[in-house]
């Protein structure tokens, strides 16, 4: 065994490098060709195009021209190669399979095909389509196909079943079904059910696919053919079974891959167009704010848990079911206001065949943080629906939320830390965007942030105790001087006594007596204010016995006593010379050295 | 004639204060950056913010901005953590809270682990305002204390009297509030996972039990730090470690 694939193998190289010596010139003329396998064909066949490239197996593929009436399928390519005489010649077939859409006398134009920088074209086909042969039951067609809707004049959005039926007494592989649909919302029902039924005596098996179809515009719509592609089986009558025409439900014996001779032939199965009348709403009994919904439609609403406190979550669940159209469902959530928050989750919506129609639920749910305790009301969610069965419009509602909620210290759940005036903000615009950037003027101003360096600190927290213990001094000090003369006295004697004796120095032409009988006056009268006593009655000797008696240092008393003397030797025994700026600075040491004793 | 003449004067300053301030490089910066966001080129505009946000690095608005653009270049974490620093710089600032809130909901995890200081639960105010405005509560408290005792020591009046030691009372109360807000602040620090995904181990090793697995954008209360690992608090209140090349702190 494994001597004969050697040998095959060996004998297929050898084959190649034989077709590597054919010279290449041989090969160089490259032409193109377009053939139909038919040129009249009613809409329930298929028309097979053959483009075929001579003198290469490389190359691009041919473009076709634009086939606005047929719909086109790629079938395959195959490529051969053909030594004749040492000749070598290959072509490529590009196969497609055309469907046409309408009757009617159609030319396929030029099929083109550009190869190393040469432009080749295939002559124009002309192609006849005309109307199927009659393909009811009762003309005993081995195959045909209907479409039937469960109500031809719905409300809009209204559900409504279209079904498709294929009917077949024959074999028939790789069918499969074409639905376009358009102004309608369309859901499988479940994969297609197989049954059988009797027809005028004859058995057919029937392939059904049904769709929930929901209007979704006004007016007269179409519902155009469905269209089954399909390979009908077709056995050699040299290889019939010996079971006879009873092929099903036998597929073992009776199918022709099996007893062999089996062709297959593409046939297109059409059903009939429907009109269907899509009805508005009624205006009468409108609620506002209706938004197109068509029933019919039940509601559940539950929260839980529905003992609260703040700052804890809750989740409200909204249910709908019913044969709506769940894509349109759309609820308002209430305004969470300061005492609330509300988050809303992404609705699911769940929708299955249940009978003969599409049963859908859509869950909505929000999570509710109640920020305040106390009782919590939170408004109803409403949704209005129209009835198709009644012919009026319903209302469905969840009913206010009522619940009490409890104080609670917990900053819980992960969304509980903003705050509500952020979270409407969100809610206003859909929480789907990101609030825009801050482009106001100053955003580089420093502002009051640089209060937490010590620079500013410090002299702020400093500064008004310090100024108030600078004011509270000095008006202590100026209310005593109201109130205490002798306090006022002392205070103001040194300032008195420098400036009468600064008037003295200033004035001319002052003899001596005068001048040492001012000094002493002015002397006197600033010992009695300083110390409180009516000094300028005093001689020298009453001086020095009350500065003696308040015990001001002897040193002082006998300067202030020489000083005095001195005065009164001059104005009662005047002597020529004296030195009058040195008395008066004498005067002056002497004020200043007893303001510090 | 002389009020026009000063006119003049006013005009010619102000004219030379605006281009002063036109030429400002920050201001131009800003300016190009903004336009760059608006523009939809954020790579360029976050170029322009870092760069302010290097000399300015306590501007609330610049970190607002540098978060909106991180959130738009995909990165919710980085975007979090800037949202994070904005407020607290801008406590009161509504779009801040709701591009944070609204960047954390599309997270993974949508966790906020942050917890508010034990203080808040007393001085309710606390969270709403920034350090420099309690701050500045305290020194203009400070400052009418002592004038009411200025004031009241030139004239007797029980009125002055009352209000100096409600303002007193205040002015305690505002310091409070600047040591609980500042050097005596208990409040963990925030973190912000910016990794796809970040385990969360029972000790300070990659060979740690699992307990958590936390996801970009989740906001996470830093109890302790140690070396390279970041103690925290998990959802279910256990403590765990991560690393923390994995969070912006």
């Amino acid at each position: 065994m494994s001597g004969a694939i050697t040998y095959r193998f060996w004998t297929g190289c050898l084959f190649l490098f034989l077709l590597s010596l054919v010279p290449a010139a041989a090969t160089a003329t490259v032409s193109i060709s377009a053939t139909v396998d038919r040129t009249h064909l009613t809409l329930d066949d298929s028309l097979e195009l053959s483009v075929r490239i001579n003198g290469t197996t490389q190359g691009g593929s041919p473009v076709l021209p634009p086939l606005p009436d047929f719909q086109v399928q790629p079938a395959g390519t195959s490529s051969s190669i053909q030594i004749i005489n040492g000749t070598r010649s290959a072509s490529v077939i590009h196969r497609y399979l055309l469907l046409p859409k309408k009757e009617g006398t159609f030319t396929l134009g030029s099929v083109q095909l550009d190869l190393d920088g040469k432009h080749y074209e295939a002559p124009p086909i002309t192609i006849t389509v005309v109307a199927p042969s009659a393909s009811l039951p009762e003309k005993d067609a081995p195959i045909f196909a209907e479409a039937e809707v469960s109500n031809t004049s719905p409300y809009l959005q209204e559900q409504i079943i279209l079904t498709y039926r294929l009917y077949r007494k024959v074999e028939i592989r790789n069918a499969t079904l074409d639905a376009p649909l358009e102004h309608f919302r369309k859901v499988e029902l479940g994969d297609p059910v197989e049954t059988s039924r009797v027809i005028n005596g004859v058995r057919y098996y029937i392939s059904e696919a049904s769709y929930a179809l929901f209007p979704m515009q006004e007016g007269v719509l179409s519902i155009p053919p469905g269209i089954f592609q399909l390979d009908l089986l077709k056995q050699n009558s040299q290889n019939r079974s010996p079971f006879g025409r009873f092929h099903l439900p036998d597929p073992f014996f009776n199918d022709p891959f099996f007893s062999g001779g089996a062709a297959l032939e593409r046939k297109i199965i059409r059903t009939q167009p429907i009109e269907i009348t899509v009805r508005p709403f009624p205006e009468k009994g409108k609620p506002e704010g209706f938004t197109p919904l068509t029933g019919p439609l039940t509601l559940e609403s539950e929260l839980t848990p529905h003992a609260l406190s703040v700052g804890e979550t809750a989740t409200w669940t909204i249910t709908l079911k019913g044969r709506a159209n769940m894509d349109e469902v759309k609820l308002t959530p209430p305004a969470a206001g300061n005492r609330f928050k509300l988050y809303e989750d992404q609705p699911v919506t769940e929708e299955s065949p249940s009978g003969e129609f599409l049963e859908g639920s859509k869950t909505f749910k929000y999570a509710l943080v109640p920020t305040r305790p106390g009782t919590l009301n939170v408004d109803a969610i409403q949704l209005h629906y129209f009835d198709p069965e009644k012919k009026v419009y319903k209302t469905l509602s969840t009913g206010p939320l009522n619940v009490t909620i409890q104080p609670g210290a917990a900053p819980s759940s992960s969304l509980s830390t903003g705050n509500s005036s952020a979270t409407s903000k969100n809610t206003e615009r859909g929480a789907s965007e990101l609030l825009p950037i801050h482009t106001q003027p100053g955003i580089l101003d420093k502002g009051i942030r640089g209060f937490q360096y010590p620079e500013i600190l410090l002299p702020g927290l400093l500064l008004p105790p310090l100024g108030f213990l600078i004011f509270r001094s000095y008006y202590l000090k100026r209310r005593r001087m109201q109130l205490d003369s002798a306090f006022a006295r002392r205070q103001n004697a040194r300032a008195k006594a420098l400036d009468k004796l600064n008037e003295i120095q200033k004035t001319p032409a002052l003899d001596a007596q005068k001048l040492a009988r001012e000094i002493s006056l002015v002397v006197r009268e600033y010992l009695g204010d300083r110390f409180d006593f009516q000094g300028t009655a005093l001689t020298p000797g009453e001086v020095e016995t009350r500065l003696k008696r308040l015990g001001l240092d002897q040193q002082h008393v006998k300067t202030a006593l020489a000083l005095l003397e001195h005065c009164q030797e001059i104005e009662y025994a005047p002597v020529n010379g004296i030195d009058e700026t040195g008395l008066i600075e004498e005067s002056s040491r002497l004020i200043r050295e007893l303001e510090g004793a | 004639m002389k009020p026009l003449r000063w006119m003049g004067v006013l005009g010619i300053w102000l004219a030379c204060f605006s281009t002063v301030q036109a030429a400002s490089p920050d201001t131009e910066t800003l300016i190009q950056a903004n336009r760059a966001y608006q523009a939809g080129h954020f790579t360029e505009a976050r170029e322009g913010y870092q760069r302010l946000l290097e000399q300015d690095p306590e501007n609330g608005h610049l970190h607002y901005n540098m978060g909106n653009t991180c959130s738009k270049l995909g990165k919710p974490g980085t975007a979090i953590w800037h949202y994070l620093q904005a407020e607290a710089y801008l406590p009161r600032d509504e779009d801040i809270e709701a591009n944070l809130q609204l960047v954390l909901r599309e997270t993974a995890d949508i966790w906020d682990g942050r917890r508010p200081p034990a203080a808040a639960a007393l001085l309710f105010w606390l969270e709403d305002f920034n350090l420099p405005e309690h701050l500045l509560a305290f020194l203009v408290l400070n400052l009418a204390y002592w004038s009411i005792s200025g004031i009241s020591l030139t004239r007797e009046n029980e009125g002055l009297e009352r209000t100096k030691k409600i303002v007193a009372g205040l002015a305690a109360v505002a310091l409070l509030a600047c040591l609980a807000k500042g050097p005596l602040s208990h409040k963990p620090p925030t973190a912000v996972v910016i990794e796809k995904s970040l385990d969360a181990v029972t000790a300070q090793s990659q060979a740690g039990k699992v307990l958590y697995q936390f996801h970009e954008g989740a906001i996470l209360s830093v109890l302790s730090e140690s070396g390279s690992w970041l103690e925290i608090e998990l959802p279910s209140g256990e403590r765990g470690w991560v690393k923390k090349n994995g969070v912006l702190l």
